[in-house]
């Protein structure tokens, strides 16, 4: 051997190259065949052309190599994809709720993510908005703290006085009825400074940002206002009447600003605050304000600033106080404790952006268990013996690895197309929940789709992998003879389990509780009947002359006169917010607050109010008008225990007015059924009214209304119709609880359907593992009956163990839940009893959907492999 | 026989017949570079004996490591009855184009 000198080899790099490129299935004997040809030209022509010839050679290759690689892999995946699709179509059913579960988790994914994309990108339009503050006054009361709106001097002071501010713009809110022609129109909007466009930075239609609203009479509109007031014709350079308060200005349009949706800043109109506030300036009011920094100021340098220059501008009523700034940036951030603003569209709660994403993780995180617990289950049912057959045929560990991955990413991929669809259909009720407007277009939904689709993959592959490994793992011969075993234990599956179940059975607990202290709330009596009462809006009317109580008596008789109307009452305030007033009673040091509206005559009999004592104010009594009050049952209690009749407040109370007590209605719920009923009084006071209410006779309401509103228009030309129904009102009042029950029923329903396909899963696992032992107890005569019972026994033992966690969560979830409500629907064990029990039943369902099966197969068959 | 040869498939199952039992991809190449000077490479043939090979026209197994090999075997090349067939009817489909052409070329 040692004689023989080692054949010289082609170049080692030149090997290396080739070793690479050659794909697997040539590996055996490719580069053979290379280093034969470099033999057989160095014997001929040398070895230098051998050299210069395999290099040629090894790079002209490359394509061809590459090209060969790249059509196996289709050629694979087409064979991959016929497999997949052959067992997909075989278990319909089955691949239906694996792609169902998984799409439902991802759905979830996809709406917290746009959600979350939204309130990021919220106020983002303006240019520089780190920069901008809102600077607020912090006001010192006795053992208190009150954040307020700054005083009218403070926004020129800043602006003037600070090199660090580049802008300051007081901003204040307005209601104005615009008038286009005879059309009134009412829309809110904003009295501002003139130095608005340079802190904000909103696109105006024409003219400069900087030269803007100078004239006291020039008026920016939105582009939503221009478009109601005159449609697609040019509005600038038009005069409008706007009333606002009791004055009529005349205004000229001098742009149109562009608002985006995602701005906390919304307005219809914009007005210089010199023109409806003349004496700001004089700290007469107060104002938001806000300010714009300097590039490179500190905002801090500024805070310390304040307490020198600003604090002599508070509120007198305070005892001292002072002011700090608040970032604009993170108001929609949730960071920070921004107080109520009058000018921004209320926030959405932070706690709801991190209850919503802990609810997708959550719900994604068990649909991905429960996508890999069927693909394992159906693997272990359905696929060995394909998977023994591949063996025996020569696929390798990794052939067989990646057909199971690659069907896993299959199912990923079509459940992700399933919770776009999904996530379109429940986006409409998701945003009246959420009150946002967001929508599924391509550039909203930006990172989002790489993201989650980078997710599916991965949970594909992950679920894929696991199946495969199980399954793989095991010897050809024992997967034919089905004696295989994996995860024996399934300890993580049944944990798994019992998580999924405490977390529906938490829900819809939950949901059951919220869904009827909701009904509660609609349907309990409020002490007064508000079935049949129109409720019209005379503010605007009772503004401009302090004489809604002048056109209420006009409009009162033209009303009765119509046999569809009953009766007709004023009142100062609307039903749900009376005034308070501040009561000290003799030899009491705290304060007291009493409740109390100024009514008419007819407030009584228009609301069914009950009188207990006493009697109503009647117009037979010309004095009831000053000297008489009635009072509520919580009034007399508290005040007048030994019986109210005839007391005046000047000696209940220690209050200056004389009026004596003349009667005592029951109580009834002048405000939400979340607040406690206080004591409460009612004036006589037929001068001023601010709304009117409306007994309808009959069933007609539409009739009705369209006779109100012709009254109306006739008695009030030009100011805008505003009419409500009462019941409706009440119910807006649990607006909020209506669509909490409803948020909380659809996810404990996505809950409940996924731990039902996670139940599904495991059903699947569990029979294909005790197939032999159901052969045997059929073969030794146990029935049908008794075989499913025996699958369901680990599922409901299961659902009785996730109650013990989930009974006291939902209790005390609820409990602070009804800690809201003065008033709440009378606690009932039941519901623990049925929300469990109803997910018991829909378990078993679902479990006998497999066990029954299981239990019919003929134990021949399936004992027969032994 | 359901698919048309390309002229590279055609080329190959050619060079297989001539080899008779040494028809591996270095001799095959060979073979085809002496009708075709103008070069060609060796990387390319593979897919296409690949693909004679799904399609049944030609059969192949291993033969013995060698050492000019570098240790590694050769793939030995055999052409099946349909190989034969669908060579058959690739022939019959050129003289059957050809038939009727006047053009007589330059020597």
């Amino acid at each position: 051997m040692n004689g023989i000198p080692p054949l010289p080899r082609p170049p080692r790099l030149a090997r290396r190259i080739l070793g690479r490129i050659i794909p697997s299935r040539l590996k055996p004997t490719a580069d053979g065949d290379f280093e034969e040809f470099f033999h057989l030209i160095r014997e001929i022509d040398g070895p230098g052309k051998a050299v210069r010839w395999y290099w040629s050679q090894v790079v002209k290759s490359i394509p061809s190599f590459l090209f060969n690689g790249i059509y196996w892999r289709i050629v694979m995946f087409r064979s991959y994809l016929k497999t997949a699709l052959r067992h997909m179509r075989r278990r319909p059913h089955l691949a239906a709720v694996n792609i169902g579960g998984l799409a439902v988790g991802l759905a979830g994914c996809v709406l917290a993510s746009l959600f979350i994309r939204d309130e990021l990108a919220t106020d983002r339009f303006h240019q520089g908005l780190d920069r901008i503050y809102e600077v607020r006054s912090e006001v010192d009361m006795p053992g208190d703290k009150v954040s307020l709106e700054t005083q009218g001097q403070v926004g020129p002071l800043l602006a003037s006085s600070f090199p660090e501010v580049e802008a300051a713009v007081r901003l204040k809110k307005i209601d104005a009825v615009i008038r286009v022609g005879d059309q009134p129109f009412l829309r809110k909007g904003l009295a501002v400074d003139p130095s608005f466009f340079s802190v904000f930075s909103f696109h105006l239609d024409r003219g400069d940002p900087a030269g803007i609203l100078q004239d006291p009479s020039s008026v920016i509109l939105s582009r939503e206002t221009a478009q109601q007031l005159f449609g697609d014709s040019d509005p600038v350079g038009r005069v409008l009447a706007f009333v606002i308060g009791s004055e009529t200005h005349e205004m000229k349009v001098e742009s149109v600003a562009d608002i985006p949706a995602r701005s906390s800043l919304d307005f219809g109109f914009l007005v210089p605050l010199a023109r409806v506030a003349p004496k700001i300036d004089q700290g007469e009011t107060d104002a938001a304000c806000f300010i714009r920094l300097r590039e490179g100021a500190r905002p801090e340098n500024l805070s310390a600033l304040f307490p020198g220059s600003l604090d002599k501008h508070l509120p007198s009523f305070g005892t001292g106080g002072r002011h700090y700034l608040f970032p604009f940036a993170d108001y929609h951030r949730g960071r920070g404790e921004h107080p109520f603003s009058s000018v921004l569209k209320p926030r959405s709660s932070p706690l709801f952006s991190a209850l919503l994403s802990s609810i997708a993780a959550l719900i994604l995180l068990i649909a991905v268990f429960n996508f890999m617990n069927l693909s394992v289950g159906t693997a272990a049912s359905d696929r060995v013996k394909e998977i023994g057959m591949r063996k025996v045929f020569g696929a390798d560990r990794r052939k067989l690895f990646q057909q199971f991955r690659f069907e896993g990413v299959l199912l990923s991929l079509a459940a992700l197309a399933g919770a776009f669809v999904l996530t379109g259909a429940i986006l409409p009720a998701f945003n009246r929940f959420a009150e946002k407007d967001i929508r599924l277009l391509p550039a909203d939904v930006g990172w989002i789709l790489p993201v989650l689709a980078f997710l599916a993959v991965g949970v594909g592959i992950a679920a894929g992998s696991y199946p495969g490994w199980a399954l793989n793992r095991n010897r050809p011969m024992e997967l034919f003879r089905g004696t295989f075993l994996f995860g024996r234990r399934q300890t993580f599956s049944r944990t798994l389990l019992v998580l999924q179940f405490g977390i529906s059975i938490f829900l819809v607990i939950t949901t059951v509780f919220l869904y009827r202290q909701h009904r509660f709330l609609v349907t309990s009596d409020p002490g007064y009947d508000s079935e049949r009462v129109a409720v019209l809006d005379l503010r605007l009317l009772a503004a401009e002359d302090r004489g809604g109580g002048g056109l209420l008596p006009v409009l009162k008789a033209k009303l009765l006169s119509h046999p569809e109307i009953q009766s007709v009452s004023g009142a100062d305030c609307s039903l749900t917010s009376w005034s308070a007033q501040v009561v000290r009673r003799p030899g009491q040091s705290h304060p007291e607050f009493v409740r109390f509206n100024d009514v008419d005559t007819d407030y009584q009999n228009v609301l069914g109010l009950e009188l207990k004592e006493g009697r109503w104010f009647s117009s037979e009594f010309p004095a009831d008008a000053s000297a008489s009050v009635v009072v509520n049952e919580t009034f007399a209690e508290k005040y007048a225990p030994s019986g109210p009749l005839g007391k005046s407040l000047a000696e209940l109370l220690g209050t200056r007015s004389t009026a004596r007590i003349i009667g005592v209605v029951r109580d009834f719920h002048y405000d939400s059924l979340h607040r406690e009923i206080q004591p409460a009084m009612l004036n006589l006071n037929p001068i001023v009214s601010r709304w009117a209410y409306i007994r309808i006779k009959g069933n007609d309401l539409r009739q009705a209304v369209d006779i109100v509103e012709r009254e109306f228009k006739a008695a009030a030309p030009g100011f805008p119709f505003q009419m409500s129904f009462l019941d409706q009102d009440v119910d807006r009042l649990y607006e909020k609880e209506a669509r909490w029950s409803s948020m909380i029923g659809i996810v404990s329903l996505f809950a409940v359907l996924i731990a039902c396909s996670g139940v599904f899963g495991l059903a699947v696992q569990i029979t294909v593992r005790k197939r032999k032992e159901i052969g045997v107890r059929r073969v030794l005569g146990a029935s049908v009956r008794q075989i499913a019972g025996l699958v369901n026994r680990e599922f409901l033992a299961a659902a009785a163990l996730a109650a013990v966690p989930a009974w006291p969560a939902a209790y005390l979830a609820t409990r602070k839940f009804l800690s809201g409500y003065a008033y709440r629907a009378a606690p009932a064990v039941w519901i623990f009893f049925a929300g469990t029990l109803a997910l018991a039943v829909l378990v078993a369902l679902t479990v006998n959907l497999q066990a029954v099966r299981a239990a019919r197969a003929n134990p021949a068959v399936t004992l027969k492999n032994e | 026989m359901d698919r048309i040869l390309t002229r590279t498939e055609e080329y190959l199952l050619l060079a297989v017949i001539k080899l008779g039992k040494s028809a591996y991809p270095v001799t095959i190449f060979n073979e085809i570079r002496k009708a075709d000077t103008s070069g060609g490479t060796l990387g390319a043939i593979y897919l296409p004996l690949q693909r004679l090979e799904e399609s049944g026209l030609l059969t192949s197994y291993l033969g013995h490591p060698t050492a000019e090999r570098g240790g590694k075997s050769r793939r030995y090349y055999r052409i099946t009855e349909d190989g034969l067939k669908a060579l058959e009817a690739a022939r019959k489909t050129q003289e059957a184009m050809w038939r009727g052409i006047k053009w007589v070329p330059a020597e």
